[in-house]
């Protein structure tokens, strides 16, 4: 059976690679070698270390709006002397508004989507005039943001000291650094008044005009970071480099390991503390590392580069083999959640990693224990006992059942059929684990989707389908090589995450089992370069993972994006790659620790 | 409910001005909910009656025996001195999906929040009249009635009512044209005013003005009021200045420039559109003067010969997105409607068509052209003028509430399906009235335990007075308050419990003559053992 077939006249899509048992060929250009294909690092040399140059230096950067989690946030905070059941109901109640502000992508981080549509600008400022129209209407909300003059204040009290007050505090709270008499004068001026009078607080007109320009306001919006100190260049002139100064760079801290702005405490705190200084700086990360909200600042990190939630709705098709596949185990049953618990686990793994001393990228790839907090996810893994959640897991895997780390989890292996998909399997291993850059299918590549039987296994069926022709026997694995084997390591987990010596089929019609087939895992993997390293399994691919380095370097490569909000450059960034590669080697939390003391942080070259 | 099926309307096939909810501001939402859980009463009167409403071929109510006793399903209710009535869900007398040819399936959305009642009676009215609401001084054939104000306007002037003092009086009566004004007899409107409200005991009762043109009524409220649109163009262009401001910085670099240029640009185009937005309000738009086909409706729908009869429907729906914006502004809350012709030029049409179109001694069709012109007149009733409102004031919602579910339409007709016989009323509601009344039911008042069936005159079942004073207390207004509106002179006694005239309204009895009320009621076998019943009280199963 080859269903590889080339047909020039036929342009299909380039989703090729994402589509369930999607079979590729590549024609005219391949893959061809690791290097030729740009899969291997530049910046980085054989021994897993990341080169680092003299010639490096920081790479200039563009102003950049808020992601919309990031958006969110800064509104609560802005609205952070509410209680919090009233702020649930006002942020509800601006929902429909709310929604019009565009989901970011998570392609390449949603710290990097700058994308900036009518839908955007449109919904910013729909946002700003809702909510400042429902706060300034309500007695009881306008009381709560006018506490800052005293707990007894209300609407009335926002006139002469008191209103200077309010005005001071919230448009600190839009600047995010101190503001100046002028700039404060300007945002309260009434715009009705021909002699710059200011505006009347103490009505809801007068409230919602300046409560909406502020959440509207394009220091709420988009953080410029060029009021710091001017190291190199001309001010405003491209390549100008600025030193951050400690309110940027307090910001900068609290959206990294947030995805918020800094709070009332840290302003305060950071009054009397020069952050640009390092030591000084080290408490400061560590108090904002300390707090609750660093878990999911860094967790949404973990989730964007894994892109857990992409993982399929299990069973989404009804059929019944899946059925079959299924029975007994209560898939999409009212009071079930499996999807969920496949996902919370991997949030798990990663946080606790993180945030256990002594954590590293190798516990993520290797853990032997189970973090099934649910019956149901402990039943597909074959282990009797839960983990409660916080403890040190001790919980390990039946021996016939042996899995490590998030690779051989059923996040990484599920997906929404009867069946596993060794090439979405592989690929996501080589794009996300490794880092690899596989040029897309060809314009001219004629896909198919390959046809279950009952009498070859899935891999088998893959290998077929992607072994050419006999006329061009690479044209399918110049590329091919270095996914398939990587899905094909994990072909002892069925496509639910329960471990498996033997694939069952089903018959294409009835949908009930028809037969069972002897699952092989044993493959050759490249990992590195073009070295192909032998795998009996995915614990041992896992293992080839760590032990070459490749995973770590792309971790820190994963990292520097979601932290620096690019892409990092070969020629400029070797230090800081470097830098942050041995902080990985001691533990993760240093690791995330350390990103905030690199040069990409702490300065801006503008454009 | 569907964004799209919301734009359709009841009709789904006539657009009509729509209603955008989600154009609808929570300023006023939250106006609105601060308000006191303020309600709104939504008054329709249908006129005439004189066809198949309810019974075995009903095109109106559920489709049911003309006597229910025997029908599997119903809860029946034996009360002392009176007769059993009976009540079941409306989703239990679902056939082919539909309650009926009117009440069909595009009703099935609100469903759950009507009310459909077989047998009220106008007790001192025979003939025609406009007594739906309480203007029961109306009938052409009865005499020496007190002018009594009907119930909207008894809500508009309570402060139980309106919670707002500053909303105190107001109410909008919507008829169909400038002809339909004054009370009746000699006039033709439905709703009965104070002429001095400060002094509703005392006052004179006069016809109210009525609106008949729905840019007329937005410029009215809308024109005066203060909205939040005003303050979203300044802010939209504080805005824009902020951000040029902003992009004038030396400090910003040719990048950054360029990417606060590209919002700027984006931000013009919201400005403009915020500024286009100068007709909308609240997710309303201020209607246009003309009907789609060009003619002018300034006068309403009797005046335009030129209009279409999708025009008129049209007009309607358009009417009913202007009552939700005031609604959902928290502008006004009492509203009374009526129309008659909806689809002629003629203004008698309706009159000549029933008594033409129905016989209801033989159950025969005498006129299929005047008979369908009825039906069609009572679904534009039914379906344009109640459920098109109900369902634009169901899009709104704040906390899982709607603003249909703090309002109470009520849709009353002037017969029942004999000429004249202005007994055994079907009564038809949407909403809940903030959770007072029981909604989803069929109630079936009348008394099955006579000689009287529904062919030839009709059964008898519960006074209309009684509907009205439920109708008064589900908007708030307690009994204490409107009972003291009603006259002795026309308060019967029976009804008249320690000095209080229960109910509301005139409670005589239309006589035998048809030219007078007395003291004697028009059926001694029903109403003369009711004596001592308070009036005021919920009638059986209404009240949740």
């Amino acid at each position: 059976m080859n269903i590889c077939l080339l047909k020039k006249s036929k342009i299909r899509a380039l989703a090729a690679l994402a589509l369930a048992f999607v079979l590729v060929c590549t024609y005219g250009q391949g893959c061809g070698d690791f290097k030729s294909a740009g899969l291997q690092p530049q910046s980085s040399s054989s021994d897993g270390k990341f080169i680092c140059r003299a010639s490096d230096s920081i790479s200039a950067n563009t102003v950049r709006r808020l992601p919309r989690v990031h958006l969110l946030n800064s509104l609560k905070e802005f609205l952070s002397r509410m209680n919090t059941n009233d702020l649930s109901i006002v942020m509800a109640n601006a929902q429909a508004q709310l929604e019009q502000l565009p989901i970011d992508s998570m392609e390449r981080f949603t710290t990097n989507d700058t994308i900036l549509n009518q839908n955007h600008v449109d919904a910013i400022f729909e946002i700003a005039f809702e909510l400042a129209s429902i706060l300034a209407t309500n007695q009881g909300y306008v009381a709560q943001l006018a506490s800052i003059c005293g707990v007894d204040s209300s609407q009335s009290s926002l006139t002469g000291v008191c209103a200077k007050t309010f005005a001071d505090y919230y448009i600190k709270k839009t600047f995010k650094r101190p503001v100046t008499e002028l700039e404060v004068s300007s945002l309260l001026a009434d715009p009705s008044s021909t002699t710059q009078a200011p505006l009347n607080l103490t009505s809801s007109d007068g409230l919602t005009i300046f409560l909406g320009r502020l959440m509207a306001h394009p220091k709420f919006y988009y953080i410029f970071n060029n009021e710091g100190l001017l190291i190199s260049g001309s001010e405003g002139i491209s390549g100008a480099t600025y030193q951050l100064n400690k309110y940027e760079l307090l910001v900068k801290l609290t959206f990294l390991y947030w995805q918020g702005p800094p709070n009332d405490y840290l302003y305060e705190k950071i009054e009397s503390t020069d952050i640009t200084q390092q030591e000084q700086m080290r408490t400061i990360v560590k108090y904002i590392l300390d707090d609750p909200k660093a878990k999911m600042g860094i967790n949404t990190f973990y989730t964007e580069w894994l892109k857990t939630p992409s993982l399929p709705l299990l069973g989404a098709s009804g059929s019944t083999a899946y059925s079959e596949f299924s029975k007994g185990l209560n898939i999409n049953v009212q009071g079930h959640k499996h999807r969920t618990d496949m996902i919370e686990e991997i949030n798990d793994i990663t946080e606790y990693y993180t945030f256990t001393p002594n954590g590293r990228y190798e516990d993520l790839i290797m853990t032997p224990f189970s973090f099934a907090k649910t019956s149901d996810l402990a039943d597909l893994y074959g282990v009797s006992s839960l983990w409660d959640g916080n403890s040190e897991p001790t919980i390990r895997f039946p021996a016939s059942e042996p899995r490590a780390g998030i690779l051989t989890r059923a996040a990484f292996v599920a997906n929404g059929t009867e069946y596993t998909n060794p090439i979405h399997k592989g690929k996501r291993i080589r794009f996300d684990i490794l880092c690899g850059e596989l040029p897309p299918p060809p314009a001219n590549l004629d896909i198919k989707p390959a046809a279950q039987n009952t009498l070859n296994t899935t891999r088998e069926i893959i290998e077929v389908a992607t072994a050419g022709t006999p006329t061009s026997p690479n044209q399918c694995m110049s590329c091919h090589r270095f996914m398939n084997p990587l899905g094909f390591a994990t072909e002892n987990y069925d496509s639910l995450g329960r471990f498996r010596t033997l694939e069952n089929k089903f018959d294409p019609l009835t949908g009930l089992l028809k037969t069972s087939l002897n699952v092989n895992t044993h493959t050759d993997a490249i990992v590195k370069s073009n070295e192909v390293k032998p795998v009996n399994d995915a614990i041992e691919l896992s293992k080839a993972i760590v032990d070459s380095r490749v995973g770590q370097q792309c971790m820190v490569r994963k990292y520097f994006r979601y932290a620096f909000e690019r892409t990092e450059s070969n020629t400029n960034d070797g230090c800081t790659l470097d830098n942050m590669m041995i902080n990985l080697d001691g533990s993760l939390k240093q690791f995330f620790e350390s990103a905030a003391f690199q040069k990409p942080f702490l300065y801006r070259k503008v454009k | 409910m569907t964004r799209r099926h919301f734009l359709q309307g009841a009709g789904g096939a006539i657009l009509s001005l729509p209603f955008l909810p989600s154009l609808i501001g929570n300023r006023a939402m939250a106006a609105l909910l601060a308000a006191n859980q303020q309600k709104s009463f939504i008054g329709v009167g249908a006129f005439h009656g004189l066809y198949r409403m309810h019974g075995p071929k009903s095109q109106l109510m559920p489709v049911l025996p003309d006597d229910i006793r025997s029908v599997a399903g119903f809860t029946p209710l034996s009360l002392p001195g009176k007769h059993t009535v009976y009540a079941r869900p409306l989703s239990q007398l679902l056939q082919n999906n539909q309650i009926s040819q009117i009440i069909n399936s595009s009703f099935n959305p609100v469903l759950s929040k009507m009310l459909m009642m077989q047998g009220l009676d106008f007790l001192s009215i025979y003939g025609h009249n406009g007594a739906q609401f309480g203007n029961q001084n109306t009938s052409g054939g009865v005499t020496g009635l007190s002018s009594t104000a009907s119930i909207d306007q008894v809500m508009a002037n309570s402060l139980n009512f309106y919670k707002n003092p500053a909303l105190k009086g107001r109410s909008l009566v919507v008829g169909p044209n400038k002809y339909e004004t004054g009370l009746r007899p000699g006039g033709y409107g439905i709703s009965s005013a104070y002429q001095t409200p400060s002094s509703p005991l005392t006052s004179a009762i006069v016809s109210p003005p009525l609106a008949y043109n729905p840019q007329a009524v937005w410029d009215k409220y809308f024109g005066q009021a203060p909205t939040t649109l005003p303050l979203k163009k300044t802010l939209v262009d504080l805005v824009l200045a902020d951000y040029k401001s902003v992009r004038g910085s030396r400090a910003l670099a040719s990048e950054d420039k360029r990417v606060l240029d590209q919002h700027i640009e984006l931000l013009q185009n919201t400005q403009l559109a915020v500024n286009n937005q100068s007709l909308q309000i609240n997710g309303g738009i201020r209607p246009p003067n003309k009907a789609p086909s060009g003619a002018d409706w300034g006068a309403g729908v009797y005046d335009l010969v030129a209009c279409t009869a999708a025009d008129r429907r049209i007009l309607i729906k358009t009417m009913n997105s202007v009552i939700t914006s005031l609604i959902s502004s928290g502008l006004c809350h009492s509203f009374l409607a009526s129309s008659e012709s909806l689809t002629s030029t003629d203004l008698g049409a309706w009159h000549a068509w029933a008594h033409a179109g129905y016989d209801n001694d033989k159950d025969l069709i005498a006129n299929v052209e005047s008979y369908n012109s009825v039906i069609t007149e009572n679904t534009i009733v039914m379906q344009d003028m109640c459920l098109d409102l109900a369902l634009k004031l169901d899009s709104i919602s704040s906390n899982g509430s709607t603003l249909l579910d703090s309002s109470l339409i009520t849709c009353i007709q002037e017969h029942s399906k004999r000429g004249h016989e202005a007994w055994n009323i079907p009564v038809i509601t949407f909403g809940s009235a903030g959770g007072t009344l029981k909604t989803g039911q069929y109630l079936d008042y009348r008394n099955f335990e006579t000689t009287r069936n529904d062919l030839g005159w009709t059964r008898f079942g519960f006074p209309m007075n009684q509907l009205w004073a439920n109708l008064l207390q589900a908007m708030d207004v307690p009994p204490g308050e409107f009972e003291a509106l009603g006259k002795v002179a026309d308060s019967h006694p029976s009804f008249t419990i320690n000095g209080r005239r229960t109910g509301y309204g005139v409670s005589l009895f239309w006589t035998a003559d048809g030219a007078s009320v007395g003291l004697v009621p028009v059926s001694s076998s029903h109403y003369s053992t009711w004596g001592g019943t308070d009036l005021s009280s919920w009638l059986p199963f209404i009240k949740a």
